[in-house]
Order: C-alpha cells, then structure tokens, then sequence
C-alpha cells in the first residue's frame, strides 16, 4: 500500500463524523440517481411497449397512387374528413413474396407478417358497424399480436369463413362464439362469416372495431387476386426502426415504408423531454454532491494543514501531498457509490412491494446502468477533491512548522 | 581535520515583496561532520529561518549552500524533498505527531515516504529508537495520548529513524518544563556521542547552550559570535552567552563565598 493511501484512509478514519456525512451525501445522491433513473426508463419502456409492442413497427405497402399522396400530404383529420364514410382497401401489393422473400434474411427482424386490411360493415341480428378486416396467416401474425394467447372464447383458427372479432364488438352486436355476421364490403358485396373466438386485446378501439380473417379468405372478400395490402413487421430494437426503414427503402422499389417513430413524434419527443428533464435532475445531484465533497475536503485540507507541512518537511513532494486528496476523494466516491447502489435497490424493492398487483409498473435495473452512475459518482467524487488536492500541494511547510 | 558537512556563504534571506525584511544578512556558517552546536540570540534575529535553509525548507535569496560539496540550487524541488527525507531530521519546537497515527508509526512515516509505500523494513529500528527514548512501553499508543514530553520524545525518535546526517532542531524543548528539558537536551546529547550525528538546536534555554560543544550566537540576522565551548572557561561561557536575555549576576550565599550563577528572563525579549 502506498504510504499516500495509509494517510488518505486515517485521515478519512480520524474524521469519523465528516467522512460519515460526505458518505451519506453520495449514497443518497446514488441512490436517487439508480431510483429515479430507474423509473424513468421503465415508465417509458412500459410506454413504449404499449404503444407498440402489439403492433407493426415497420409496415411496407404499395407505392401511393396520385390521390392517395394528394391526400396524405395534408394532415390526417382532413383524411378522413375527406375518405369520411366511403369503405376503403388499401392499393394492392402484387410482389409482396418477393419482398418478403428479400427481407426474411435480415437478423433484426422478429416477427413479418403479410396482411390485408380494409374496411367493411359488420351486421348482425339489424346492427350495423363500420369494422376493419384484417387477413392475416395466423401463425405469423401471432408473433406481433399475439391473438391465440389473448382469446377470451372460442378457438386460435382462422380459415374460411371463420373469423376472430374483438370483445367489444361482440358485446355491441351481442353475438359470441358460433355467431354468425355478415359483411358489407366496399364493392357492395354481402359475405356470410361465422365467429371462430372473441379476442381482448387491451385495446379498447381495437376491441371495438378489428376483425381477423383468414388472409386468403380477405384476398376473395377484397378482390385483391394474389395481392395482399401491407407487410407487418417487428424488429428487435424498435427504436431503430426508421434507420432499418431507410436502409429498406433503398433496396426496395415501388414500396412506401412506414415506421412507428414517424407516426408517433409527439410521443417520442414527450420522451425525450422527460429523459432531458430526468437527466437535468441527474445532474443537479451529482453537482450538489460534488460541491459537496469538496468542500468538506478543503475544510479537511485546512484542518489537516500542520500534518501536511509536516509531512512534507519529513521529505513528501508535492505530488504526494495532492494524492492523500485525491484518494480520500476516490475513496468517498467508491463507497458512497456501493452504499448507494445498495440504497438505490432497497429502494426500487420497497416501491415494488407497496405497488404490487396487475397493471403496476414494474420497475427494471441494469448492474450496468448502476455501474455506470456508480463510476460517474466516483468520477465526480475525485474530480471534486481536485482543488482540496492541489492546495495541499501547494501548502507551505514553513507556515505549518512556524512556532506557535 | 573534521569533514565539512554543511556550508553556507553569505547566505541572504529577504521575506516579503513590497516591504522587504531582511531576516539574514550575509550569513557564513561551516558545520562539520558530528558536531553538536547551539544557536542562540534574541526572538526575531533570523535563527529560524538559518535553520530553515540549512533544512532545505526553503531557498536564500541570495548566497551559496553546499552539502557536501553538492550545492542547493542545483536541485529541483523533487531532489530537495528527497535531501530532506534522508539527510535532515527536523525537530520542532510543538513536537507536530501526526494525531491519527501511532507512537510508532509517527517514527516510521520519514522510512515510509522514502519507500514509499508502508512497509515494516524499519519497524525493528523504529523500536529501537524508541527504547533509546525511553517509551519501550508506549509504542502502540496513539499519539495524541502521550503528554507533551513523550510527544517530543517520540518526534526525536522520527528524526533519526532514516539516519540523518544533520539533526535540526529548533527550540525543541521551548514546550517542555524544565525537568523534561533536562531529558530531552540529556537524550540529544546522547544520541550524538552514540550516532554520530550532526546537530543544530535553536535554543532559549542557557543550560542547554552551555553543554554544547559550540555556541553560535546571532543578532539581526548575522552571527556575531561564533565559538567552540571547550576552548572557553565555563565562566566566560556563561558571560558570554547570558546576556542575550538573561540578566547576570553573582549572588553570594549567606555569608561564604557561595558563587551563584542566576539566570533571570528579560521581558524585553519574549522568546518565542
Ligand atoms: N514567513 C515570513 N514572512 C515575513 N517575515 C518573516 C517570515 N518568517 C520570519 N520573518 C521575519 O524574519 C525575521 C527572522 O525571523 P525568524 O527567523 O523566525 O527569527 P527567530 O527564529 O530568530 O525568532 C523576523 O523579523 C520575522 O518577523
Ligand atoms: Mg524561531
């Protein structure tokens, strides 16, 4: 042991009280940062999982006609001001197994599922409501929307005529399992389906208005030949999804690809201002416990100033007079980093335990996320003994040994 | 002929910038090899600031000093720190323990920071030198539970636990009552005839003086006296040194001739 660190570590003993208290400063400053860090991120992930965890997150569909683009252009109430009550099927995307064959390869994808959506109306027992029919291949549609995990009747099929509608919707036309409804589509036709299973998807517009078909079954309904309407997708990082999207949208032509970041930016941007106000907070605590720490060392410098004088007559340089600083600095920082990381999860378990039930927010950690604000907290902890540190070394020998 | 140990010429030390003070003027000092001198002289005449020169504590403004033929301000601050710790031993007048630590450790630090690191290479001489200062008893004692005398007892033992060449000590028994002085001043003495070691006490106190084997004497930071005891009568010693501030006089006994020599402290000079 460097004889800098036997001194640093008496006189950080001998100072019982005041290293107690540095301590205590930077544990609770840690341990603030791990909880409210914490929380944050959890709440938005949580968020974010919501918003699109059961949904596409990158959606590949035809190129735009003229109109559509007219119309798109312009903001998205007008769009519907104008579509207002006309039953629509999206254009149709005739090379979709190309395109699918293309993309099937890239790692970062989890789930691809080929789909049909369209609008119809759904009547039953003299009740009429306006619905949106989605074909899908159910085995690949479960891995976005996880259907056969989430019916509350019936059975996990969709073929022919059988077809999965939302539990609000089933409570509205007061039809269950083994119904029967017909379907009104845009071109006039009327369709005969029975209810294969009522879905809840934790959604309630969703539970209200989707229905499931099979995808062949919505090719017939929606006259679409072998075309399907959009390519549903999910990728493992989904806040990557407009990098991947770009990247897509230079190997692929012909397509139009919408990703969520695009059409949820008001949502993104109220994130990142609760990260930037998060770390606003991060970084008042770390500059508190840094003024902190230094100047209770500098207080410590003037308290110990006859023992560094001394010490440095017996032949210390002043490099040596600046480390017992910097490591009692060090020190202060790697403790007060591991009692607070302890502190920090005591606390997270305690505000799990009294938030217990469904529905609670559940909050994670990493050990690399501690580990981080761990280091930060040490690096502040040091950087805040650098001027306690340098005027130790530059402390004159001579005052310090004056008689009297 | 005795080796020179430390040498000074014309060694000159101004404090301050605007207003200056001259603390020495055109000091020559020699300091051989084993020797056991005082320096005395009124409060303020530039004895510390000798000392903290020959120490290595700080640089004269002007003048030259040697160590064995190395000259100071040929060194940098780092070889300066160095000389320090393996030439001089300081003893200061407040004894300055490091509170925190033990008796013995106190005496170890100077090996420690010429390692350093800590490190028990020199724990067996550490007890040594504390035995030879008479606190066998007391070395795991911290060191703020000794009184003033064990204290300075301890910081002698730190002095020579990187065997100086050079002992500097000033006034270090200016904190001490009389009967602790008197140990002390014996310990030094000893120490030196055992060692061999140099020393060089700033002292106030006469006795101490008088059993030196020089006295240097100084006023208005020059020596104005300089002198080896053995080649004077105790009597002249004592006429010479006393007046600096003491006031002398013979005081007879009662009716025989009983010489006494009384020493009595001038207030106009308050030694510090
Ligand atoms: N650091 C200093 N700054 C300014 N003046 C000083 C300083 N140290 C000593 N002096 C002055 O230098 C002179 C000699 O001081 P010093 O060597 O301490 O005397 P002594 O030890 O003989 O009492 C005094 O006049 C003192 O006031
Ligand atoms: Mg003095």
């Amino acid at each position: 042991m460097s004889y800098e660190l036997k001194i640093a570590l008496r006189f950080l003993k001998s100072g019982k009280t005041q290293t107690l208290f540095i301590l205590m400063g930077i544990a609770v400053g840690v341990a603030v940062q791990i909880f409210l860090g914490s929380l944050i991120t959890s709440l938005q992930e949580s968020l974010v999982d919501r918003t699109i965890g059961n949904s596409s997150q990158i959606t590949i569909k035809a190129e735009d006609d003229e109109i559509s683009r007219a119309l798109t252009e312009n903001n998205q109430e007008e769009e519907t001001l104008l579509r207002g009550n006309f039953s629509v099927i999206e254009k149709s995307l005739n090379n979709w197994s190309l395109i699918v064959g293309q993309l099937q390869g890239d790692e970062r994808i989890t789930a691809i599922s080929p789909a049909i959506q369209g609008t119809a109306l759904i009547r039953s027992a003299g009740k009429n409501q306006s619905i949106q029919v989605k074909g899908i291949e159910l085995e690949n549609a479960d891995k976005i929307y996880d259907i056969s995990q989430r019916l509350t009747g019936g059975e996990p099929l969709v073929e022919g005529n059988s077809i999965l509608i939302g539990s609000k919707l089933s409570e509205n036309l007061g039809i269950g399992t083994g119904g029967v409804v017909s379907l009104l589509t845009p071109k006039g036709e009327t369709v005969r389906f029975i209810v294969g299973g009522v879905f809840d998807l934790q959604n309630e517009s969703v539970n209200e208005s989707l229905v499931f078909m099979d995808l062949k079954r919505a090719q017939k309904l929606f006259q679409l030949g072998s075309g399907i309407t959009a390519i549903e997708i999910q990728i493992s990082d989904p806040f990557q999804a407009d990098v991947v999207a770009e990247e897509w949208k230079s190997q692929l032509s012909e397509v139009k690809i919408d990703q969520w970041k695009a059409q949820n930016e008001q949502l993104l941007s109220a994130l990142a201002s609760q990260s930037s106000s998060s770390y606003t907070i991060q970084f008042f605590v770390i500059l508190a416990v840094t003024l902190g720490i230094s100047s209770v060392l500098a207080v410590s410098v003037v308290q110990k100033s006859k023992e560094i004088g001394i010490l440095k007559a017996m032949g210390s340089t002043k490099t040596s007079a600046s480390r017992i600083f910097l490591l009692q600095g060090l020190i202060l920082g790697i403790l007060g980093s591991i009692v607070g990381s302890g502190l920090g999860i005591l606390l997270l378990s305690v505000y799990q335990f009294f938030n217990q039930g469904s529905g609670s927010l559940v909050i994670n950690y990493t050990w690399s996320g501690i580990l981080i604000i761990g280091m930060i907290a040490t690096a502040a902890a040091t950087f805040a003994s650098l001027i306690p540190a340098r005027r130790s070394a530059n402390l004159n020998p001579m005052e310090a040994i004056k008689n009297g | 002929m005795d080796k020179v140990l430390i040498h000074g010429e014309n060694l000159v030390k101004e404090y301050g910038t605007a207003i200056k003070t001259r603390a020495l003027d055109g000091v020559d000092l020699q300091l051989n090899e084993g020797e056991f001198a005082s320096i005395i002289g009124a409060s303020g005449c530039g004895k510390s600031t000798l000392l903290n020169l020959l120490g290595a504590l700080d640089r004269p403004t002007a003048g030259k000093l040697y160590f064995k033929d190395k000259e100071f301000s040929s060194m940098n601050e780092f070889e300066l720190a160095q000389f320090r710790n393996r030439r001089i031993g300081f003893i200061f007048q407040f004894h300055h323990l490091l509170p925190e630590f033990t008796a013995l450790e106190n005496v170890l630090i100077p090996s420690w920071i010429e390692s350093g690191v800590v490190n028990q290479k020199k724990q067996e001489r550490a007890i040594e030198l504390l035995e030879t200062v008479g606190l066998k008893d007391k070395i795991r004692n911290p060191s703020n539970n000794l009184s003033g005398g064990q204290q300075q007892r301890v910081s002698i033992a730190r002095a020579l636990i990187n065997d100086p060449d050079l002992v500097l000590a000033d006034e270090p028994t200016g904190n001490l009552d009389s009967e602790s002085t008197e140990q002390v001043y014996d310990l030094l003495r000893k120490i030196n005839r055992d060692l061999g070691m140099a020393f060089l006490i700033v002292t106030h106190d006469r006795h101490i003086a008088e059993k030196s084997d020089r006295i240097i004497e100084m006023k208005d930071g020059k020596i104005i006296s300089d002198y080896l005891t053995r080649s004077e009568t105790p009597e002249a010693i004592w006429k010479n040194i006393a007046p600096i501030n003491c006031k002398y006089r013979i005081q007879f006994g009662d009716g025989e001739q009983d010489e006494h020599r009384v020493c009595m402290p001038d207030t106009g000079y308050s030694g510090s």
